[in-house]
């Protein structure tokens, strides 16, 4: 009875005389076959599937799609971070709920201000959406290390997108909030490590420490409460697919690459990193090391790879060495990752529902990162042998926090100071990778010439592999890339050594350019 | 523009909206005749001149059999249809293939040939068929000759079967081009519905089975035993609804703007013997190719052994049409195994009605000929994207069916999408063997069609793939 009223009603009033005008009540009306009940009843089961099929894409959306972040903008870090406390899930690769603390912090457990702790900086590689917060590095280390009688934390700092240029910018904002470092470990893959141009993007600076604010700040809790991630990208899309529509006949043109391949010189890129490990340690008061993620072992050509043969891959080599060199710890997961697979057939990137062997480290990934950590300093812990006082982890609070890591000569230190207050390395403080191509590094490279870290400890020459000579620049290689043989320490001359192929002149000019 | 494009979509709209608003059936037919010219061209205008002399040719080649009673004439019409027909899908499909062939044949006697690099042109497969189905039968006096080069012309264009069919006879088509084909809402509905059908198909399943298929079929000899079953258990899953998806678009647009297609696919997987399952999958290209090559071969009308080679040797030509590979023939010579087996086979069970086991091991037997076929069709189908040659894509499918034999070890992916979309495969096929198959055919008054329709909508809408995929049919 209350449905024929308002069945009568709706009609009477809106649908009848606007289907009418329409002409689409004459259709419904005289329609045979599956129109063959009322007009109105047709429209209401309509509304009413509608309604429903809404409801059951918003449950499937809710429990198959990733959460919508909430952005919170952090007054410590001047950066807008997700909100601390909300557990984010993730399922577009893997599946995993992620919670940060505060100011872009990452731990089951917050140390306490005098807890000695082991920091993982990171990008999406640290952050590790894909996986649950007990799967991650550091929350798996800081198990390991209670496992094995220490009280070191792992806390992870990270968000995906962030790079050296941000850890730089924290390691200062965060002082006093990260517990008392004994270590900062960069969790790094190569191409974090180049000029971002290499890796096939388009020259632009690179901003790092973004002042972009996030859209739809004030609308995301709402998404996110009712979890309608389900239609929460349909706008941006259809504005998206709109914005790319092609209505003109083919054939659609090649699209444009945003490909610009640089010269790079390896010696600049060695003293760049010198120059990086000096920037970082400057901040880090404690000392720091590096995590080298290799994409190997990785599903090549039909085949499992254990070779890198990436072209960011040809630097791999220099970087350990250098690394070797200025005596700051190199964790390179080469063999570590490579073993395991030898081990179990399991990769330590990829999951169920990602090729296996690409995109971010799985639980496994993470477990092997730990473990790689773990042996590394609390292996020195237990053998006792460390020769340094940084590499000695058996009274870390014997370590004062304020004092320098490093020593750099006087005369060099002087410089130094004079250069950031000159303003030389300013563009290495807001990017320091960006600036491997900038005159400033070229200036900077030339500023140590004595190893700038620590001895390396006998325990991790045997966890990082060394690399093989044919493993360096192809330049070594390649007849063409014969003048890379010559270094040049003139950053303006950024043109010896040919790391990827020049797409095009006028591109390479514009490299030049942003170089000059 | 594929059909699962929102391009596509703003097309169809645009389109359904114009026909709309026209009330001349020639006025009609000729702006549908542009729409298709348009949609060809967006792929790559230039080859347009190839649809429009085939249109010409055939067109041309029916006056003149018209005209003439003469045996001899006619076979000569017949023949210059066929030759520039089949002139011109053997240079853009095949030259390549033969060239490449002849040089491997003749390279030890120092032989060498410049290969060239020839684009195929998307739809040639399919449109050459339709125009030889019109010559053919207005040859054979089984259909009037059209004198409209307007209906003749729309008939090889028209968009919704153009580029990857099903494959639409003249006898099919052109007489309903002779009225003005009402568009009635319930048209549209039922338009609707099985476009939604098949795109979900296509986007939601057959996009989302690709992603493991390509990894696991491009790096076959990394993957365990088990894990190249289920790839290739997805493979069946993807081509199924890739294409009958795109079949379903395909019928479902020419429906919604008031043209009839048949069907072209029929639960295929429910097949108990070779010869059912062509008969279930891709119907047109099977009808069309016992209309017009194992007839005209003789059929069974020449004795058991004949009957058997033309069955083969159809089957050879079928397997060709899909590709220009070898490993596409050697499918074609499976299935063409399998169905003269099948055909002696029951020729000895004689009419009886087959028990329920006998329908059972029919059945397994069927589906390990399909998969297996399925196995050698997906590495040509590597040959075709230039990844393999052909000796390594038959190395590549010796070895993978041994690693599937044996369970061999290596890596395993038990990838989620690959259950998923398996296992909606097998449910719309088991659905059809109980009564809830009436749900395909939902009513339009119902409040749970609509729920359906809907949920399909949105369920496109919300897995819509980031990288979509073209039809695997595109490449035929």
């Amino acid at each position: 009875m209350g449905r024929e009223v308002l069945e009568n009603t709706i009609v009477q009033t809106t649908l009848r005389p606007a289907l009418a005008r329409r002409g689409v009540f004459a259709y419904l009306s005289g329609m045979n076959g599956p129109f063959h009940v009322p007009a109105t009843r047709v429209v209401l089961h309509w509304l009413a599937g509608l309604a429903l099929a809404t409801l059951a894409a918003w449950a499937i959306g809710a429990v198959a799609l990733s959460d919508v972040f909430i952005w919170q903008h952090d007054d410590v870090t001047g950066r807008w971070l997700p909100q601390p406390n909300t557990p984010y899930t993730y399922t577009r690769e893997g599946w995993g709920r992620t919670t940060w603390q505060r100011h872009g912090r990452l731990a089951e457990r917050l140390p306490g201000a005098d807890d000695p702790t082991v920091i993982f900086w990171g990008d999406s590689y640290v952050e590790a959406l894909q996986v649950d917060d007990d799967a991650k590095m550091f929350n798996v280390f800081t198990r390991l290390a209670g496992e094995r009688g220490s009280n070191l934390c792992g806390v992870g700092v990270a968000l995906s997108g962030w790079g050296l240029g941000d850890y730089h910018d924290l390691l200062a904002k965060l002082d006093g909030r990260l517990g008392r470092p004994v270590r900062h470990v960069f969790v790094v893959q190569m191409k974090d490590l180049l000029p971002r141009h290499v890796d096939g993007q388009p020259i632009e600076p690179m901003d790092l420490i973004p002042p972009h604010t996030p859209q739809f700040v004030s609308i995301r809790p709402w998404v996110y409460r009712l979890k309608l991630s389900a239609f929460w990208s349909l706008p941006r899309d259809a504005a998206e697919t709109l914005r790319s529509l092609r209505l003109a006949p083919g054939p659609a043109g090649p699209k444009q690459e945003p490909v610009c391949y640089c010269r790079l010189n390896e010696a600049d890129l060695r003293e760049t990193w010198c120059d990086m490990f000096v920037e970082l340690q400057q901040r880090a008061e404690a000392p720091m090391a590096f995590v080298l993620l290799p994409e190997t072992p990785e599903i090549r050509d039909g085949n499992v790879a254990f070779e890198p043969t990436d072209h960011n891959s040809n630097v791999y080599g220099p970087f350990v060495e250098t690394c070797r060199q200025q005596n700051v710890p190199c964790l390179d997961m080469r063999e570590r990752f490579n073993d395991f697979y030898r081990r179990t057939g399991r990769f330590p990137r990829g999951f169920a529902n990602t090729p296996p062997g690409t995109g971010h480290l799985n639980a496994d990934g993470h477990a092997l990162v730990a473990n790689a950590v773990a042996d590394w300093l609390l292996g020195e812990a237990q053998n006792n042998a460390p020769q340094t006082r940084t590499n000695s982890l058996s009274s870390p609070r014997h370590i004062s926090s304020k004092e320098p890591f490093f020593d750099l000569a006087p005369k060099e230190r002087e410089l130094l100071q004079k250069k950031s207050i000159a303003g030389g390395v300013r563009a290495f403080h807001k990017n320091p990778v960006a600036a491997m191509l900038s005159p400033a590094s070229a200036v900077c490279v030339r500023l140590h010439r004595q190893p700038v870290g620590l001895p390396a400890s006998p325990s991790l020459s045997a966890l990082s592999s060394p690399t093989p000579d044919d493993d360096i620049l192809p330049a070594k290689r390649s007849p063409r890339n014969a003048a890379a043989k010559t270094p040049s320490l003139t950053g303006a001359t950024v043109a010896s050594s040919v790391i990827g192929p020049v797409k095009s002149d006028e591109l390479l000019a514009t490299c030049q350019q942003e170089a000059d | 523009m594929l059909f699962s494009q929102p391009v596509f979509l703003l097309f169809a709209a645009a389109v359904f909206a114009v026909l709309l608003t026209v009330r001349h059936n020639h006025a009609r037919k000729a702006f549908l005749l542009a729409a298709s010219y348009y949609f060809y061209a967006y792929w790559d205008w230039r080859f347009c001149g190839l649809l429009l002399t085939s249109t010409v040719v055939d067109f041309c080649v029916g006056q003149g059999l018209k005209r003439t009673d003469r045996p001899g004439r006619r076979r000569g019409l017949l023949a210059i249809s066929l030759v520039v027909n089949l002139g011109l899908l053997g240079f853009f499909k095949y030259y390549g293939f033969f060239v490449e062939s002849a040089q491997a044949l003749l390279a030890p006697l120092g032989w060498q040939s410049e290969s060239l690099h020839i684009i195929l042109p998307v739809g040639i497969s399919f449109y050459t068929f339709q125009t030889l189905s019109y010559t053919i039968d207005v040859y054979r006096r089984q259909l009037p000759v059209e004198d409209s080069p307007l209906d003749f012309a729309l008939f090889v264009a028209f968009f919704p079967q153009l580029v990857a069919g099903p494959i639409v006879r003249a006898s099919d088509f052109l007489p309903q081009t002779k009225e003005l084909r009402s568009l009635t809402l319930r048209r549209f509905h039922d338009g609707l519905r099985q476009f939604v059908f098949g795109m979900f198909k296509k986007v939601v399943i057959a996009d989302h089975l690709a992603m493991m298929v390509d990894v696991a079929y491009g790096n076959a000899d990394v993957f365990s035993g088990p894990t190249m079953i289920l790839a290739t258990l997805a493979y069946a899953g993807q081509i199924y609804c890739d294409f009958s998806g795109y079949s379903d678009m395909a019928i479902g647009v020419a429906r919604a703007i008031g043209y009839d297609f048949p069907e072209n696919f029929d639960h295929p997987y429910l097949a108990r013997s070779p010869r059912e399952f062509w008969r279930r999958w891709h119907i047109s290209l099977s009808t069309w190719l016992r209309d017009y090559l194992y007839i005209s071969l003789g059929g069974n009308r020449k004795g058991r052994l004949r009957t058997q080679i033309n069955l083969m040797l159809t089957m050879l030509l079928g397997g060709l049409w899909h590709g220009a590979s070898w490993t596409f023939v050697f499918w074609g010579g499976l299935h063409g195994a399998a169905l003269a087996a099948d055909r002696a086979t029951g020729r000895q069970a004689g009419d009886r009605k087959p028990g329920r086991a006998t329908s059972l091991v029919g059945w397994v037997v069927t589906m390990l000929v399909v998969l297996v076929g399925w196995v050698f069709f997906r590495f040509g189908s590597l040959v075709i994207s230039g990844d393999l040659t052909t000796g390594e894509a038959f190395g590549a499918a010796w070895r993978t069916l041994g690693r599937m034999a044996t369970l061999a070890g290596g890596v395993n992916w038990p990838a989620p999408w690959a259950f998923i979309g398996i296992g909606f495969v097998g449910l719309t096929h088991v659905l059809e063997l109980t009564p809830l198959r009436r749900l395909k055919h939902l009513r339009g008054s119902s409040w749970l069609e609509a729920f359906i329709l809907c949920l399909l909508i949105w369920l496109i809408v919300i897995f819509y793939p980031r990288d979509a995929s073209p039809f695997i049919y595109f490449q035929f």
